[in-house]
């Protein structure tokens, strides 16, 4: 992994300088305008069956850019996001069925809770770096998996844990404005386009310089006046905030979840989706989103067995970890640069 | 070597005999032996295959009647296309699938469901969508309290107090440990039933809920067995109940308890797995018709397996409920023009369904046109381990769940 970290960070600059050549103002609303596309063109073209897999799939990349946040800027491994997914929809599911307040303020309140839960989980993280955070942040995915497989998730019944065993579940209502599978389609792309909006502003402002320097070290960040402790906190505090409102939005999308999707090896896939879909570059968690839960679709819509995903997911993050440590976001990124040469070069 | 020869022997003999037994030829549609060769009419399914367990052998059994209809004539010369979804025992993904087989292929009609998520995640978008479905093996509550979901098994449930019903009146049990799983609206609700039934007859009732994934299977069996019940209720598959079973014979229990079992653990092969150990202590629910038994829908089903399913389809008690699933909807499509069958002419015909008879089911099923849910299947026989078989030794009798009063007052209104 460290080695990884190295060669990544070799790679840092040259992007680095590529960015500057444009305004933040103008990146961002790229973000923008390329998810209104992508959500245009998905919403006009798919059918029911790829517009509830790209619902699922734009729902999750908010998870996978909070991820990017720990990996990509602070070379953090964590590897209990997909926990901290299913405390957000646990959290939502549960204000929603005990105030039915509107899906927002329970969305709200989901990414809250994993925010601070992101917070406890990453308090290991002060201290610990590389292999260890990662064998603790995954032991606290497996400690999650037991417990929500006893809980469950709350449907409409009462008490804390809100199980309705033997008196009939009910279904968590999606947002008034966006009740049809396309308008919470759009209503999801919406919400994941200002997560990525937030995450990118995060790198141009104050807290990616920080980052930066913490990942270079923290002796040098504590040396330039970095509040290391600060940091850190608030970049796990926002990682677990996006990870919250994925599940919300999972939970929204079809009424209810079920405990026994949100086991350890989830949070293991969704770490290396991050990987094979970039975590540099904000569209790398749409393709690792999209990697997540249209490729599974993509098989069952051929009809082959639903476990040759994990096969595939493997090859692809062997391949990423030995020849494009930037994923598949930073692969386009490369050819994009190179044509901008090229186009430019004869405009000269 | 005497041995070996004597193996092969039996072996060949076994399989001659099974080759002469499939002989009886299959009967489908119109029996003219016509293949279908109409515009199809699309009919989806929705099954747990991958995941914790292989539910699919339910739609393996409605597709292998499916296929010996379309052979013989189809729906009055239309053929069937049976579309099959695996939703991975994910809600999510049955969410999807569900959007796929109802907006996507536009299906009229749903058959041989199968699954532990599905219920839960689309009864209300079919009733929404306008679709009925009628479902081969139910398992958690929700498939058997929604108003367009009709499966044709019992469900854990009502086999669970059918097994209950036999302790009390049979065995002259007193008191009661139920096992469960601890799956949200399966083994609670099970569960539950047994003990509601504790409070009004007045018997003692313990319940016990497992993980059935990671379970210590002689600690399980010790605490059911602390309260000293006359009888322990099991309301596992019977890849759980297998090894609960072999605790209990190591811990002497099998001596001093009877065990009993709703329909999950009705297999063929769990008699000899137990061993002889358990003859005349086990005993088992069957939510349809023995799976040897010589009647002419039984042996019809396994002709059909035989002639069009694979030969690794199990011929299982799901399997049963996959074959009655289709061989309902055949008879409902049946009633209708071919050249207007639609989604709501279907759901119609469906509503309709009444006095199904079949020697697999105890009593007739209908499908009870304008309820809120849906349990027709809610008669059973018993079964008990001997000599590494299931001897049948009950006639089909009610299950005396209370929740059934609303179905048992429906059913007096049909008569």
């Amino acid at each position: 992994m460290n080695a990884n970290l190295s060669t990544i960070s070799f790679r840092e600059p040259a992007m680095a300088a590529k960015t500057a050549r444009r305004s933040p103002l103008a990146r961002l609303a790229t973000i923008a305008l390329v998810m209104a596309v992508f959500a245009a063109v998905v919403a006009l073209g798919a059918n029911a069956f790829w517009l509830s897999a790209a619902t699922s799939a734009v729902a999750l990349s908010l998870s996978v850019i909070g991820l990017a946040v720990l990996y990509g800027q602070l070379g953090l491994v964590s590897l209990c996001q997909f926990a901290l997914v299913g405390v957000g929809g646990w959290v939502t599911l549960r204000i929603g069925h005990a105030f039915h307040p509107p899906f927002e303020v329970s969305m709200l309140a989901g990414g809250i809770v994993a925010a601070l839960v992101g917070l406890v989980f990453g308090i290991p993280a002060l201290r610990l770096r590389g292999l260890y955070l990662a064998l603790v942040t995954l032991m606290l995915a497996g400690a999650f998996q037991t417990i929500i497989s006893a809980w469950g998730f709350p449907d409409g019944g009462p008490g804390f844990l809100g199980r309705a065993d033997g008196a009939g579940r009910a279904m968590l209502a999606r947002p008034g404005l966006a009740e049809g599978p396309i308008a919470y389609f759009l209503y999801v792309c919406l919400i994941a386009t200002i997560g990525f909006i937030i995450v990118q502003w995060h790198k141009y402002a104050k807290p990616g310089r920080a980052w930066a320097l913490i990942r270079k070290g923290e002796t040098v960040a504590l040396s330039s006046g970095v509040n290391v402790l600060t940091y850190k906190a608030w970049a796990f505090a926002l990682s677990g905030f996006f990870a919250g409102i994925a599940g919300a939005l999972l939970a929204g999308n079809v009424g209810q979840l079920d405990g026994r999707a949100f086991s350890a090896f989830e949070s293991l896939n969704l770490f290396a989706l991050t990987i094979v879909g970039g975590s540099f570059h904000w569209y790398g968690a749409l393709i690792a989103g999209l990697l997540l839960r249209a490729v599974p679709a993509l098989l069952t819509d051929l009809g082959i067995d639903g476990y040759v995903t994990i096969g595939i997911f493997g090859v692809a993050l062997f391949h990423a970890l030995a020849t494009a440590p930037a994923g598949i976001a930073g692969q386009i990124s490369g050819l994009v640069g190179r044509l901008a040469k090229l186009t430019g070069g004869k405009r000269a | 070597m005497l041995k070996t020869l004597k193996v092969m022997a039996a072996g060949l003999a076994l399989s001659l005999l099974t080759a002469m037994s499939a002989h009886a030829a299959a009967s489908c549609g119109d029996g003219s032996g016509k293949a279908a060769e109409g515009e199809p009419i699309v009919i989806g399914a929705i099954t747990g295959k991958t995941g914790p367990d292989d539910f699919s052998n339910s739609t393996k059994a409605a597709k292998a009647y499916f296929d010996c209809l379309n052979a013989n004539g189809g729906i009055k010369g239309r053929p069937i296309k049976y579309v099959v979804e695996d939703d991975q025992w994910n809600p999510e993904t049955a969410a999807q699938l569900g959007a796929k087989i109802v907006n996507d292929e536009k299906a009229v009609l749903m058959v041989g469901n199968s699954s532990y998520v599905e219920c839960g995640a689309n009864a209300e978008f079919y009733k929404k969508s306008g679709i009925y479905v009628i479902a081969g093996v139910g398992v958690p509550r929700e498939c058997f309290f929604a108003e367009n979901y009709a499966p044709t098994n019992a469900g854990p449930r009502v086999s669970m107090l059918g097994a209950m019903g036999y302790a009390l009146d049979k065995l002259n049990a007193k008191s009661v440990a139920c096992i469960g799983p601890n799956i949200p609206n399966v083994g609670t609700w099970s569960c539950e039933g047994v003990a509601l039934l504790a409070k009004e007859k007045g018997f003692k009732a313990d319940v016990i809920l497992m993980d059935p994934g990671s379970a210590d299977a002689t600690s399980v069996i010790l605490q059911a067995a602390a309260s000293k019940p006359d009888v322990i209720v099991l309301g596992m598959s019977k890849g759980v109940a297998v090894p609960l079973l072999t605790a209990a014979e190591e811990q002497g229990l099998n001596q001093t308890i009877t065990f009993l079992s709703a329909a999950s653990a009705y297999d063929l092969s769990v008699p000899a797995t137990i061993g002889s150990g358990w003859d005349g202590k086990f005993f088992v629910n069957m939510e349809f018709n023995d799976l040897e038994a010589d009647t002419p829908d039984n042996k019809n089903w396994l002709a059909v397996m035989d002639e069009y399913g694979q030969e690794s389809d199990p011929r299982d008690t799901f399997a049963q409920a996959g074959y009655l699933a289709a061989r309902i909807a055949e008879k409902a499509l049946m009633t209708l023009d071919p050249n207007n069958i639609t989604r709501e002419t279907a759901s119609a015909a469906v509503r309709q369904v009444k006095d199904f008879k079949s020697d697999i089911f105890c009593a007739p099923w209908y499908f009870g046109d304008g309820q809120p849910r849906h349990n027709a299947n809610s008669t059973t026989r018993m079964a008990v381990s001997e000599g590494g078989k299931w001897k049948v030794v009950s006639d089909c009798a009610p299950s005396p769940d209370p929740e059934l009063k609303d179905i048992r007052a429906f059913e007096a209104t049909m008569k």
